[in-house]
């Protein structure tokens, strides 16, 4: 996982250098919360030969707050987390969860079949299915006699 | 040495690699206290973490909170491109509370990767007035 850049083409000594100092972070202060770039919310994707899925760490949000947008090749994940209510006369001894708007885009290396594109939310986090489109999918070529 | 033998031997080395399963990471959740005459209300953010594999202790004036994951959300099948948090974490976190608890009382229900506990404070006992007698 360490010297890998994704987009070779565009190869930068100070991005190489960002990204192994955000490998470290990750490996040895998991901020759990944000990432090693504050951003919000933080995000696992992981590839296979069909799709790519995203798995988001967002506990404690109503999915009517939520939208996911994917588009040719980006994925949009907008959202907000409403803030506690505190109950009346209640007053804080210590506030550390966060509250507001949010709002990520990605680019994926190819172009994703919008259609059917599926999102679930289960005890905090939120999965988002892309299938790639069908033309960059791996297809299988029979050979038949001439 | 037979087969049966070397598999005996070949299983009491232990797995090294990519074989040997990832120890979770223990991250801090987040919290919120908030309290009021009666009770203390605790807000922690867990996600990934279900009621089932949740776990509360109160000792004293120790409360622990500890929440573990099982799954992998099904990520066996894919690779990882682009990581932000390790896939494999739980939480635990540690509290001293001032306040007496009525531990019967205490209620946690878990949503969304939520847990909210709330804890009532004992009711005070009715002061009273002690009488002092000459004597």
């Amino acid at each position: 996982m360490l010297w890998r850049s994704a987009r070779p083409s565009l190869w930068n000594p100070w991005h190489d250098l960002r990204n192994f100092n955000d490998e470290i972070s990750r490996l040895f202060g998991d901020l759990g919360e944000f990432t090693t770039r504050g951003e919000y919310p933080p995000v696992n994707v992981w590839f296979n030969d069909y799709e790519a899925r995203f798995t988001v760490k967002l506990p404690g949000v109503n999915l009517a707050d939520l939208e996911i947008t994917a588009n040719q090749d980006t994925l949009t994940i907008k959202g907000n987390r409403a803030a506690e209510v505190l109950p009346e006369g209640a007053n804080y001894l210590r506030q550390e969860r966060g509250s507001g708007s949010f709002v990520r885009t990605f680019a994926l290396p190819f172009p994703v079949d919008s259609e059917n594109v599926e999102a679930g939310y289960k005890d905090g986090i939120l999965v988002v299915r892309l299938p790639k489109a069908k033309s960059v999918q791996p297809r299988k070529i029979n050979v038949t006699t001439a | 040495m037979t087969t049966k033998e070397l598999k005996k031997t070949e299983a009491a080395v232990p797995a090294t690699g990519r074989n040997q399963a990832a120890k979770p990471v223990i991250l801090t959740p987040l919290v919120d206290i908030m309290e009021t005459d009666k009770e203390v209300i605790l807000v922690a953010d867990m996600p990934g973490v279900n009621e089932s594999n949740v776990d509360i202790d109160l000792q004293g004036n120790n409360l622990t909170i500890k929440g573990t994951r099982d799954d992998k959300f099904g990520m066996d099948d894919a690779q990882l491109v682009r990581g932000e948090y390790r896939p494999e974490y739980c939480y635990e976190r540690q509290f001293t509370i001032g306040e007496v608890i009525d531990m019967k009382g205490i209620s946690a229900c878990m949503k969304d990767g939520v847990l909210r506990l709330t804890l009532p404070k004992q009711k005070e006992l009715a002061p009273r007035r002690i009488q002092v007698k000459a004597g």
